[in-house]
């Protein structure tokens, strides 16, 4: 395997147990490849099974056929399961449901505590965590009286404060208002581009891939597509039978050539089409 | 309204009862409401009540926070003083109302009224002081290290601290979510406020069903949470912070110790007891 | 008359400890038969405690709701009432679920109305309908069906109260492209049929602007607009400050007013498209 690869899916499946989930959501022999410091957008409609990706990528379920490999461990050896935990990291959709203590700087430190980390160390990795997640000034706040956003900003440093190489995120804003979406985006990115996380960002909104390295379509339980959004937004009907949309500025300029304005391929960014039609006008 | 409950609640600050190390507060806690059961003299009594005071003086924890604490506990302070003041026969006769009756007041009830009344006070005062200048999971951790020596009996004291915490971190989300679905069934009618018994109690599992519904949904999501970040039930863990006792616990327990000796002298020494009254009486 | 009048409400949480909130200051509007409306607001703005006002969960501080111009709050009777009235359906109602069927779900609210079996019977079947819901799962348990399942039975059990006014907390909270657009034909296909008066409470600019004839905008508990799309989508700033996220399309505008160009302002995709295609030409003809 190669060095530069965090997380590898080979020919993965994973069925649920009927007792555990009545809709036996499941992923069918996926395969794919994530290399370090990449930022991957997993986009598929609710129960598509993109959410089982998450859960297998460190070991907290077992593929039931193929291999996930974290930086070439693979995550159904025992051994492996705690070395795979520390290099990647799961922050879920509930953000109620992930904090452990009633602190906001006692539960960042959760994770190093739990890696027996010397006490100095401890707190040198939770002030860095809640100085990059922008919650250093809360940390003596409780967590319940913090809005959904920040919350998710506190299960993130968690996170990173265990120093992993790889964060994997599901659904993060899905229970967000805009504001707590727009600045947990923001974190992401920062992690990503700042402190060169791997970053897998799992959803079901398009406007959050539009500025990732590469989108995995998820439909029916398998990789239907992977390309960069360029590749991926330009197909209206495919996004479509995937249960899927095109994200807003995709859809004006669906709507504008329909009207005969002439317009580049490949255009989904507001900024782009802006600039876009700035020229066209200046030009005419 | 049940959003309302202060019991156990937290409020950072950086007096020096919130700098204590929380395993001395708990002691002196304790020390101090066996001594409060002890004394049954008057003198002992307000010098411990005078020390409860002060102590929520240093805190600087608001007076209406404190007042709440009282509030929630104001019926029994009320019921166990008419129950003296009903019930007690000894001392003099202050006051009967009918002639007819046998129903007095006397001065004996008063007495262990106002008596009973500032005991449940200084206790109220003192406790409520504990939550309110100790974060939970600092509590947790301080009674996890009290109660270490239970180790040796193959008690997993860690286990039952971490459950601790966890209930103290779910407590306001519960509550949070207990109301909320509260008011949507009574959107759709439920009587929980009103109505006959019956339909109440029908209208209460329109409120447990979700309630431990979420509840388990929530555990389930926790854990794998808590798997996320390398929790493993029993493992050696660090801790953030770490408790060791400074200075100012021991001078605590100093100042403590004086005090509540103080209350025991003048309670078990006769003699302490009528040089105090001659002086004041 | 209104068929809702709100005259000055005002109301307030944790009064008299260190989190007091002032949830709502002096707020007054109407609503007409048959309208739908969107309030929008950033989380806190004060918008579900209005709703809990609405339907007479919670008593005003001070200032009055007036339905069909009865006081809602006059009396225990009258506010018991008023939850048939002002159906008020929460966010993630799912999480209410609670019977063994979804029948028996739906029927919680008109059993609690005091309605005959049979009238039940008709009512629960016609919500279920509204919703989309396949009468065979009618009979299976709630806890059986997938999350959007789950989240038409339980907005069926509001619908199923045939209330005056239907209002729905977040509807589409948590749901994917195609879950939000679902949930948004069944609630436009239930006001075409019954007429009913709709309110959404929502902070998903998009939604409101697809859906509503009228939007009323909370801000930290005071009512700050009370117009139609196009005129509060041309408050561009005033929104952005209020931490509101507008739809992208009238940013897109926004952008391109800002740099000089006239462009008219719209808030969907295909008045966006027009008003676009309307610059260019205009650009093309002028010399």
């Amino acid at each position: 395997m190669e060095q530069d690869t965090l997380l590898k899916f080979e020919n993965v499946s994973y069925t649920y147990e009927e007792e555990e989930e009545n809709n036996r959501l499941a992923v069918r022999n996926i395969s794919f490849e994530i290399k370090k410091g990449e930022f991957i957008v997993v986009l598929g409609h609710n129960g598509s099974g993109k959410s089982t990706i998450a859960k297998l990528s460190n070991s907290i379920y077992l593929p039931t056929s193929g291999r996930v490999l974290v930086d070439g461990m693979d995550t159904s050896v025992e051994e492996n399961e705690i070395p795979c935990r520390k290099k990647i990291g799961v922050v879920f959709q509930n953000p109620d449901n992930q904090i452990v203590a009633s602190i906001v700087e006692e539960d960042v430190a959760f994770g190093p505590e739990n890696l027996n980390l010397p006490q100095k160390e401890i707190r040198a990795r939770v002030d860095e965590a809640l100085k990059a997640v922008g919650m250093y000034e809360y940390r003596l706040h409780e967590t319940h009286r913090l809005s959904g956003g920040q919350k998710q900003r506190v299960a993130i440093a968690g996170i990173i404060a265990m120093r992993p190489a790889g964060i994997v995120l599901d659904e993060p804003t899905a229970m967000l208002d805009p504001k707590g979406r727009a600045d947990i985006l923001e974190t992401v990115h920062t992690l990503n581009k700042e402190l060169g996380m791997t970053v897998v960002l799992i959803t079901h909104f398009m406007e959050e891939a539009l500025h990732a390295d590469r989108i995995f379509v998820i439909n029916d339980a398998v990789v239907e597509r992977t390309g960069t959004p360029d590749e991926i937004f330009s197909d209206a009907a495919f996004l479509e039978t995937c249960g899927l949309e095109l994200p807003d500025t995709a859809k004006l300029c669906l709507l504008l050539k329909k009207r005969g304005v002439s317009l580049p391929d490949r255009i989904f960014t507001p900024e782009a089409l802006i600039e876009e039609l700035v020229r066209q006008t200046e030009r005419a | 309204m049940i959003k309302d409950i202060t019991i156990g609640q937290f409020f950072p600050g950086s007096s020096p009862i919130h700098k204590l190390d929380p395993r001395a507060k708990i002691l002196i806690l304790l020390v101090y409401i066996i001594t409060l059961f002890l004394v049954k003299n008057f003198f002992s009594l307000l010098l411990l009540f005078l020390f409860s005071f002060i102590c929520v003086l240093i805190s600087k924890i608001s007076a209406k926070s404190v007042w709440k604490s009282i509030r929630a506990l104001i019926f029994i302070v009320i019921f166990t003083a008419v129950l003296q003041i009903v019930y007690n026969k000894n001392g003099t006769v202050l006051l009967k109302p009918f002639p007819q009756f046998d129903f007095c007041i006397t001065s004996g009830g008063v007495f262990t009224a106002v008596f009973l009344v500032l005991r449940i006070i200084a206790l109220i005062l003192l406790s409520s002081l504990l939550t309110y200048t100790t974060s939970p999971t600092m509590l947790t951790d301080a009674i996890e290290r009290l109660l270490s020596p239970l180790k040796l009996f193959h008690i997993k004291v860690h286990s039952l601290a971490m459950m601790m915490t966890i209930a103290l971190r779910f407590i306001p989300t519960l509550i949070r979510e207990i109301d909320i679905i509260m008011s949507a069934q009574k959107a759709r009618g439920a009587k929980l406020d009103a109505g006959k018994f019956g339909e109440r109690i029908k209208a209460l599992i329109s409120v447990f069903v979700p309630l431990f519904v979420s509840s388990f949904r929530r555990a389930a999501e926790l854990a794998v949470a808590m798997e996320c970040r390398c929790y493993t039930d029993g493992a050696n863990r660090s801790r953030l912070k770490v408790m060791r006792f400074a200075l100012r616990d021991y001078l605590a327990f100093f100042i403590c110790a004086v005090i509540f000796a103080g209350a025991l002298v003048v309670n078990y020494v006769p003699l302490c007891q009528s040089l105090l009254f001659e002086r004041v009486i | 008359m209104s068929l809702l009048e709100v005259k000055n409400l005002s109301f307030g949480y944790s009064r008299a400890t260190p989190f007091e909130i002032q949830a709502l200051k002096d707020v007054s509007f109407n609503i007409d038969e048959g309208e739908l409306v969107s309030v929008i607001g950033h989380t806190g703005s004060g918008k579900s405690t209005l709703m809990q006002m609405l339907n007479a969960l919670l008593t005003p501080e001070q200032g009055e709701v007036l339905l069909e111009g009865k006081n809602i709050h006059e009396s225990k009777t009258s506010a018991y009432e008023a939850r048939f009235r002002v159906g008020l359906c929460f966010q993630y109602p799912e999480y209410q679920l609670f019977c063994e069927t979804c029948a028996e779900d739906i029927a919680f609210g008109p059993k609690n109305m005091g309605l005959p079996p049979d009238e039940i019977r008709e009512r629960v079947k016609q919500a279920a309908r509204f919703v989309g819901l396949d009468e065979a799962l009618l009979d299976h348990s709630p806890f059986d069906l997938s999350g959007g399942q789950k989240r038409r039975c339980a907005i069926a059990g509001v619908m199923a109260m045939r209330p005056k006014i239907l209002i729905l907390d977040e509807p589409t909270a948590g749901l994917d492209p195609a879950g939000r657009s679902a949930v948004l034909d069944m609630i436009l296909h239930y006001r075409q049929e019954t007429g009913a008066t709709v309110i959404i409470v929502t902070h998903s600019m998009e939604i409101a602007a697809a859906v509503s004839d009228r939007i009323l905008v909370l801000n930290q508990g005071a009512l700050v607009f009370d117009s139609t799309p196009a005129e509060i989508f041309s408050h561009y700033e005033a929104l952005v400050s209020m931490g509101l996220n507008v739809p992208s399309f009238t940013k897109i505008i926004y952008a391109l007013q800002k740099r000089g160009l006239h462009v008219q302002n719209a808030y969907t995709a295909q008045a966006a498209a027009d008003a676009i295609c309307a610059m260019l030409h205009a650009e093309e003809t002028s010399p």
